[in-house]
């Protein structure tokens, strides 16, 4: 299968604490987290785009909705997020200023704020400002990284969702190739040996995330011990602050198996993982699948509280053709 | 070998035919599958379908050492075509999007595994016309055709598949199939995309028909016009349900030349087309091969044999009988106890360790004591009594004053005791896995980490057959874990739930209440089950939580709905609950779980998976 876009990851040009965006896409939730990101760049937007859950509005909601309404960002539905988004894109695109040299439009730059976005809303963000784009776009994915809590257990319910992200099964022209696993471990044991059970892969690799503070290795080894004795591969590790190392090692590995055998990545863990395999599925249509499990509306709200620091990556998406 | 492999390395699926072949013993179902025409083959995940699915492959059977390698090689006339499926592919093949329309779906949906079945069928062609010679010990079915020969075969098969070019041999044929699947694959994102697409004319093929003639045509040029092909297709329950109706519809032979041997999970609403008036008949048009042991012997023999091979092999050492390396243990094996007594007639005499459970039962159990007084059995003068006569009386309650005795607290409650050492012993520990070959083995990596002389020649400990029972059992868990939950009421319940409801009520039921000899320990699924806890109970009977009972004397039907079905917990999880394994009476499961997981009255009918009752493979067990 054709690539229908061209992706270039970069390291984030907001680090150098100038850029300005166009657009920035955020989540209205009970994470306290939700509204860090949009706080520390208030003054260097152009548009909010507010995106705000039905359901949980507990927690630190009322403040962030209190924040938002500050700043005058009335929140939509979050069901309607991926078509919401698409519109919003093509709309500014048409107020974009006319680049005096080619007499195009000046490529907008937008930035999304995926620290309280589930793995389908983050697929949804990086398709449709990828895949779904017929002209170029640069795309500042965000993360604000969280305060360590001990007491947080992470996604623990009942499994109510295992099945690929939506549009990200991949297509696979050889069925009876063997699956490579790759399993982002998280706080979620039993979500990462539900994947195994379930996709059946006949080789797996477990990544630990490795981040700025090391207690949440020991418990993401303590939460996965069963699983990641009975693999024959010891695990390997990401560093969660660095998305864009992560994501270039990912499509690396990934583009050597996905010529003989199928892979399917399985984003348990920080979001920033979540985020590097959405990239690297959405730009390897052919024989890579990023599976998602979760316990869905069956956990509890847990907060997270911001840390101050900030991560993430920039992507350039360009038409295949161009 | 390693005692830490996960259940998912011993999954066939992902294991080439010869490898399959390398370490394959043979289940009782094998001589049925090789013996039929057409098949369906059910089991619970685990039970060894895909295996021997495998096994009906040339490349299989070619390398195949086992005791009946030479007879099966020459019962299976059929050329197997093994047509492989799994959850990702299946989940591909779905297409989800509302962007794609239904009639798109539908055609591209088709078009993918019609693709799929006639590269299989190129790729077994191509072994037979020039498969590997290594490790072959006898040949099964090869062909010879002069390259011309397989010019104008592979120029009648493009031709067939309406490939664009004509193709000069099978390998390209083959070629040219992936190459269409990865245009499936362009079509579907284009019109994921909001691009129209205009299916190319070749998405209307006819499955069956196309195949069948492929055949043909090879029979032809190989001058064979009588030789039959056989369609192995597994995980039938994750493909497409038109697919799969398509294909149990075809059971009746209407392909002169194909034979289909049809994997697919014991609990299956796709069953319910071989309930029509003019559906294909069991006996008549298919055999029906379940691989589920409701009762114990078959299952037991069977992973006797498969433990005793593996040590044989990854040993290099004859193995001795597993009774002597793992003993005897405290619980009968049998299932029941009308038949002839096997235990030893002293294994009741005054004193004996049996002796002395029921002796400590009695002795803070009145209802116990009083069992015993109404039957007339004086246990301090038992030695008075003809060893035969005794034996007759106590074998009954055996199980049940053991298992009872070992989890009653002196007020009557039932306390929380480990309770693997009770299953210890060859016949009791090898009937925790209910015959399914991916458990035996993962128990046998438990029980044995390191075969060696020692090994062989020795014992092994109590204490080591209950670490190996609890880390077999910890990962099934894990496995009924990783099922979907369902909601009911707004609340999530996931089939660890309903599976401790039972089994905890089920021991409550043995331990706490007044002794009975006939203590109910299986269950009858009732009508007014709640239909998202029969979704569950559905996922528990597949991934082998629950086991049916069919009648003893039950017929081949396959079909039927799981109301009013016996079911048991599976061996293993009795482990857990400190439950007895040999079969008892039932009562209702709504017995044992909470009054919201069954319908109100006066709610109507219940509204089953897919809009039909679930159906399964019921009867006919092995």
């Amino acid at each position: 299968m054709k690539r229908t876009t061209n992706l270039q990851v970069a390291s984030l040009a907001s680090e150098s604490g100038s850029v300005r965006y166009d657009a920035l896409i955020s989540m209205l939730g009970f994470e306290s987290r939700a509204r860090h990101i949009a706080r520390i760049l208030s003054s260097r937007v152009d548009r909010h785009w507010v995106f705000e859950y039905s359901s949980n509005q507990v927690l630190g909601y009322d403040d962030n909705a209190e924040f938002y309404n500050s700043i005058g960002a009335g929140p939509e539905p979050v069901g309607g997020f991926h078509e919401g988004l698409r519109e919003h894109i093509s709309a500014l695109r048409s107020t974009m200023p006319l680049d005096e040299s080619t007499g195009e439009r000046v490529t907008p730059r937008i930035a999304v704020d995926i620290s309280s976005m589930d793995r389908d809303l983050i697929a949804n963000a990086v398709l449709a400002c990828t895949q779904e784009q017929d002209e170029p776009l640069v795309v500042d994915f965000l993360y604000s990284c969280a305060l360590f809590d001990a007491g947080l257990v992470g996604s623990e319910g009942p499994v109510l969702v295992n099945r690929p992200v939506n549009g990200l099964e991949g297509w696979s022209s050889d069925p009876d190739a063997g699956i490579v696993c790759v399993v982002g471990l998280g706080f979620e044991g039993r979500l990462a040996t539900a994947a195994i059970e379930t996709i059946e892969p006949h080789a797996t690799l477990a990544l630990i995330p490795r981040g700025e503070d090391d207690r949440y290795e020991d418990v993401v080894r303590t939460a996965n011990a069963t699983l990641l004795e009975s693999l024959d591969v010891p695990p390997g590790e990401y560093n969660v602050n660095n998305v864009l190392q992560t994501v270039i090692d990912l499509d690396a590995s990934v583009s050597g198996w996905s010529r003989r055998e199928r892979v399917v990545l399985v984003p348990l863990g920080p979001k920033p993982f979540a985020l590097a395999a959405i990239l690297v599925g959405a730009a390897h249509p052919n024989n890579v699948t990023v599976w998602r499990l979760s316990a869905d509306d069956g956990r509890q709200p847990e907060d997270r509280i911001a840390s101050g620091t900030v991560i993430g990556l920039s992507v350039s998406v360009s038409p295949a053709s161009s | 070998m390693s005692d830490a492999t996960p259940l998912t390395s011993l999954n066939a699926i992902k294991l080439s035919a010869r490898q399959v072949a390398g370490t394959f013993v043979a289940p009782p179902a094998f001589e049925t599958l090789l013996h039929a025409d057409n098949v369906v083959l059910t089991g619970p995940r685990g039970s060894g379908k895909t295996t021997l699915l495998k096994m009906m492959q040339s490349e299989a059977l070619e390398r195949w050492a086992g005791p009946d390698a030479d007879v099966a090689r020459d019962s299976a006339r059929a050329i197997g075509v093994f047509i492989g499926a799994d959850r990702t592919w299946n989940e591909q093949l779905a297409m989800p999007g509302e962007e794609i329309s239904e009639s798109i779906r539908t055609a591209l949906t088709a078009a993918a595994f019609t693709t799929h079945v006639f590269r299989s069928i190129g790729e077994a062609m191509d072994y037979r016309l020039r498969g590997p010679q290594d490790g072959v010990i006898s040949p099964h079915r090869r062909a010879v055709l002069a390259p011309e020969d397989e010019r104008i075969l592979a120029n009648r098969l493009s031709t067939l598949a309406a490939t664009p070019l004509q193709l000069n041999s099978i390998a390209s044929f083959r070629a040219a199939l992936s190459d269409r699947l990865g245009t499936i694959g362009e079509l579907r994102t284009r019109a994921r995309r909001g691009v129209e697409v205009e299916p190319p004319d070749w998405v209307d093929l006819d499955c069956l028909v196309i195949a069948d003639a492929m055949v043909e045509a090879f029979n032809l040029t190989a001058l064979e016009p009588d030789q039959k092909w056989a369609l192995l297709f597994d995980e039938l329950e994750l493909a497409p349900v038109e697919l799969v109706e398509n294909l149990l519809g075809a059971l009746r032979g209407a392909q002169p030349r194909l034979l289909f041997k049809l994997s697919l999970a014991p609990a299956n609403e796709r069953f319910a087309v071989l309930e029509h008036e003019h559906a294909p008949v069991p006996g008549q048009d298919y055999e029906h091969v379940p691989l589920t042991y409701a009762r114990k012997l078959p299952a037991l023999k069977f992973a006797k044999a498969l433990v005793s091979e593996t040590i044989s092999r990854v040993g290099g050492l004859s193995a001795p009988p597993v009774e002597r390396i793992l003993g005897h243990g405290a619980l009968d094996s049998r299932d029941d106890f009308d038949g002839d007594e096997v235990t030893p007639s002293n294994a009741y005499s005054v004193g004996s360790p049996l002796w002395k459970s029921m002796d400590r039962l009695r002795k803070h159990d009145k209802t116990f004591e009083n069992y015993l007084a109404q039957n007339g059995i004086d246990l301090d003068h038992l030695d008075n009594l003809d060893p035969k006569k005794r034996a007759a009386r106590l074998r009954k309650i055996r199980n049940i004053v053991v298992v009872r005795e070992f989890f009653r607290a002196d007020d009557g409650r039932r306390r929380s005791r480990k309770s693997f050492s009770l299953y210890a012993g060859a016949d009791s520990i090898l009937s925790l896995p209910d015959g399914n070959p991916r458990m035996i083995i993962a128990l046998v990596r438990q029980l044995f980490p390191v075969i060696d002389a020692r090994t062989v020649n020795g014992r092994v400990s109590v204490p080591m057959q209950s670490a190996a029972t609890e880390a077999t059992l910890t990962r099934f868990l894990s496995l009924l874990e990783a099922q979907q939950a369902v909601k009911v009421h707004g609340k999530s319940v996931a089939l660890m739930d309903l599976v401790d409801r039972i089994g905890d009520s089920l021991a409550v039921r043995l331990v706490e209440q007044p002794f009975s000899d006939n203590v109910a320990l299986t269950f009858r699924v009732p009508k007014d089950l709640h239909p998202e806890i029969k979704t569950l109970f559905i996922r528990g009977i597949n991934a082998g939580a629950f086991i049916n009972i069919p009648p003893k004397n039950g017929n081949a039907r396959l079909s039927g709905d799981v109301v009013g079905r016996q079911f048991r917990l599976s061996h293993m999880l009795a482990t857990k609950y400190g439950l007895p394994i040999h079969l008892t009476p039932a009562t209702s499961l709504a017995d044992h779980i909470p009054q919201t997981w069954l319908q109100a009255p006066g709610r109507g009918q219940i509204v089953a998976v897919g809009g039909e009752e679930a159906l399964f493979a019921l009867d006919g067990e092995s």
